[in-house]
């Protein structure tokens, strides 16, 4: 719905949840108790919802909210643009006789537009209190609260809507009235909702065959009753709305061939050749302000690794903050703990394990912030939706919906956050194909990583070389939509898409502050909780025997011997040393743990990662495998949560067989390039061979699997032919 | 013809919403008989357009479009 409802609660109850400009940003429902005067309130935020009858998970939860009358009163958030429609589904909580107040938000946009709304009129047409509101520049949210809670107190009859007399009500009324009393809702609810074929309630009716076809004998109600209703509306608004009044007709036309409130700039945005480059030169750019390494010869800070100065903000600002650990905690540190005599591993541990480690990763704090900050801005102005439009086409021949691309490009920030934001998809298929695609996209986790490893093997080039790894996700996961949509079970039957395209919008100075301020909060928290107690842990692992004894790294730790067997495994990979592996393992809990721990072993190595990998090429393969294999355990485990163990299990298994497989090409291909090494291209050829004929063997084994026992998936059945459809 | 067939940048009024399964969402968003529609764009790759109804705008992919029977406004 997008009118806001998320931002009003956040100023009801000084919260900060989640807000975008953009349909469907809100999936769960939240709940905050908050106090006015004495009254103490429980307030729930619901997902937002076009009509009573609900289409996708997330509207089911707020229909059922609604329907269960659990609650004293609702708030039906309108926005001021789009009162028409959005009074749509204001009428149908009359119908339901629900008690409610009306908040018609954004009304400070309609000062920028000149036209005025005469509130008091409404409210009398609909018998129901209607408040102007503007979340985003504070004011009425108050006089909201105090017109919800006398709501709450008072009884009002039901409101008397006209245009259901235009309607066959009282017919199907009597069809329907010896199976009402057991739904527990009023008849001429039912009625409604039956003229309106619900397929809810008419579940919960259950009516014989000759009653459905005494209604379906009516016609076709359910536009008449559409019809009537946005009639209705129409009256209303058509007095209510005034055009402004300085602009007499003539002298301010509409731009010909287009809807009013239809935005010009989508004319160059969504142009059938420019939208898609438009598209990527943002990205690019984002992509480029935030991980950009290029430096400029200059220096004003003393100290080493400062004559070359990166010029973009993300690399800068890492730079700054990566200085200030190294001198005013690193050394006094050290120092102190040399000066106090304590024994070498206590400061081994401080030093490499704690500073070092946690500090490298806290020094990129501002570069995820950052990305999600410009995240956040692609949401708020309402370019997100107009990606999702202009990607439909692809993606519905991917077998997704132009609305994966939200959840895909929220994957850029966190996985396990951006797999919620699937709820709002309109089938359960294309929901679970996003799902399942979405820890393919380089979640921001994963950056330090690149970052830490980029720039001593590549240089100069260590930004084409992210930037490929971004791609290299993004391939990986068309690839496998591609393979997804060949599994009937997740076939897309091509699911109708129908999407709002909100009005541009800026965010606020004070929104920007919060929304840089909220991730800055939960990256340090991350930081200073998780990732500091894991980073002590693998330090402890990969400097202590498995008898306790301190090693100073090497193979003989804890670490080094698992890590040590497990790198048989990453040779032909490129990277079979223990400390790669080793950190790969230390991944599964938080991906910025495999920069941690890279950063504490070379601490022990000499400072130097040169020893972990074979070859640059095989710190490429290395990068690749992090990309592509299990995201983090907070990520698998919200996709148990959205699909289910088994497809969880199936998840990982898909990402951990993809980055085996694309390291591998990787390392053979940066051999090749990099050292001429045509046997690469020959093991790329024959591996190629034996993984396509070892899945079309599993793909046979799986359709057998499948189908009936005389088929073998090749046509040759004798058992049900002509009899099971699905065996061809 | 229906929405699918609409000009870039031209307007239609809607006649009927065809049944299927989008038949109840084109209604709640306003596809009522009646009612003028602009087709602002097509998507880059097809099958999606970008129309303009009741002073808003939202986009419409193919299949539901064509179930929106129209004819165009002169």
């Amino acid at each position: 719905m997008n009118v806001g409802k998320t931002s009003l609660f956040n100023e009801l109850t000084d919260s900060f949840m989640h807000v975008g400009n953009w349909h469907g940003v809100t999936v769960e429902s939240a709940e905050k108790t908050f106090a006015r005067g004495d009254t103490l309130i429980q307030m729930q935020d619901l997902p937002g919802i076009y009509s009573l009858t609900a289409v996708s998970p997330e509207e089911v939860v707020s229909r059922d909210a609604i329907l269960s009358g659990e609650y004293d009163v609702l708030i039906n958030v309108c926005e001021v643009n789009n009162l028409c429609r959005n009074l749509y589904f204001t009428l149908q909580l009359l119908e339901l006789d629900a008690p409610f107040v009306i908040a018609v938000n954004m009304v400070d946009e309609l000062e920028r537009t000149g036209k005025t709304i005469d509130y008091k009129y409404i409210s009398d047409r609909l018998g129901v209190p209607v408040i102007p509101v503007s979340a985003k520049y504070r004011g009425g949210a108050d006089k909201l609260a105090d017109a919800a809670i006398a709501r709450a107190a008072a009884r009002r009859a039901r409101v008397r809507l006209g245009y259901l007399d235009k309607l066959p009500l009282k017919q199907v009324a009597a069809i329907i009235a010896p199976n009402c009393a057991g739904t527990g809702y009023g008849l001429e609810w039912c009625a409604v909702k039956a003229l309106e074929r619900d397929a809810y309630v008419l579940d919960a009716l259950g009516l014989t065959a000759a009653q459905t076809a005494a209604i379906e004998r009516l016609g076709d109600t359910q536009s008449a009753l559409a019809e009537a209703r946005y009639g209705f509306i129409t009256e209303i608004t058509d007095r209510a709305v005034k055009p402004p009044a300085a602009t007499a007709p003539g002298t301010r036309k509409r731009a010909s061939g287009s809807s009013p409130g239809y935005p010009v700039i989508d004319k160059v945005l969504l142009n059938k050749y420019l939208a898609l480059p438009i598209f990527l030169l943002i990205m690019a750019l984002i992509f480029f302000l935030t991980f950009a390494e290029i430096s400029v010869p200059f220096s004003y800070l003393p100290g080493e690794g400062f004559e070359n100065m990166p010029v973009m903000p993300g690399a800068y600002l890492r730079m700054h903050i990566g200085w200030v650990i190294r001198n005013a905690l690193y050394e006094p540190a050290v120092n102190l703990l040399a000066h106090i005599n304590a024994p070498e591993w206590t400061i081994a541990l401080f030093a490499s394990g704690v500073i070092n480690g946690v500090g490298g990763v806290a020094a990129f704090l501002p570069q995820i912030v950052l990305l999600f900050f410009f995240l956040a801005l692609l949401e708020d102005t309402g370019y997100m939706s107009r990606v999702a439009f202009m990607t439909d086409g692809i993606f519905g021949r991917a077998g997704l919906s132009g609305r994966s691309a939200f959840t895909l490009m929220m994957g850029f920030g966190c996985s396990a956050a951006a797999v919620l934001t699937a709820r709002n998809l309109e089938s359960e298929a294309v929901r679970k194909k996003t799902v399942l695609l979405t820890p393919f996209m380089s979640c921001s986790a994963r950056m330090p990583v690149y970052a830490l490893i980029a720039s001593p093997f590549f240089g100069e080039l260590s930004f084409l070389v992210i930037l490929s790894v971004y791609v290299i996700g993004i391939a990986a996961a068309l690839l496998w939509a591609w393979i997804l949509n060949r599994i009937p079970a997740l076939k897309a039957e091509q699911p109708d898409f129908i999407m709002e395209m909100p009005p541009y919008r800026l965010p606020t100075a004070v929104r920007v502050s919060k929304i840089i301020a909220a991730n800055a909060e939960a990256f340090l928290i991350r930081v200073g909780t998780l990732i500091f107690a894991m980073s002590v842990i693998m330090w402890i692992l990969s400097n202590f025997t498995f008898c306790f004894a301190y090693v100073d790294g090497g193979a003989h730790s804890m670490l080094g011997v698992l890590g040590g067997a497990l790198a048989v495994l990453f040779r032909p990979l490129g990277f079979g040393t223990w400390q790669a592996a080793g950190s790969l393992l230390s991944g599964l809990i938080a991906k910025e743990i495999v920069a941690e721990s890279l950063v504490s072993m070379a601490g022990a190595a000499g400072g130097s990662l040169s020893g972990f990998f074979a070859s640059p090429a095989g710190a490429y393969a290395y990068l690749v495998f992090v990309l592509l294999y299990v995201p983090c355990i907070a990520a698998v485990g919200e996709i148990a949560k959205e699909l289910g163990c088994k497809l969880a299990a199936a998840s990982a298994a898909m990402q951990l067989g993809t980055a085996y497989i694309f390291a591998y090409i990787a390392y053979r291909l940066g051999l090749f390039f990099t050292a001429r090494d045509f046997g690469a291209i020959i093991s790329i050829v024959i591996s190629a061979v034996l993984i396509i004929a070892a899945a079309r063997i599993l793909y046979g084994l799986l359709r057998k699997g499948k189908l009936c026992r005389g088929c073998s998936g090749r046509g040759n059945c004798r058992v049900c032919k002509g009899g099971k459809k699905d065996c061809k | 013809m229906t929405l699918m067939d609409v000009r870039e940048g031209t307007a239609a009024r809607v006649v009927g919403v065809k049944d299927g399964a989008s038949k109840r969402r084109l209604l709640d968003f306003g596809f009522t008989p009646g009612t003028i529609v602009t087709v602002n764009n097509a998507a880059p790759f097809g099958g999606t357009v970008s129309v303009g109804l009741r002073g808003y705008t939202v986009a419409v992919r193919a299949t539901a479009a064509r179930a929106v029977e129209v004819i165009p406004c002169m």
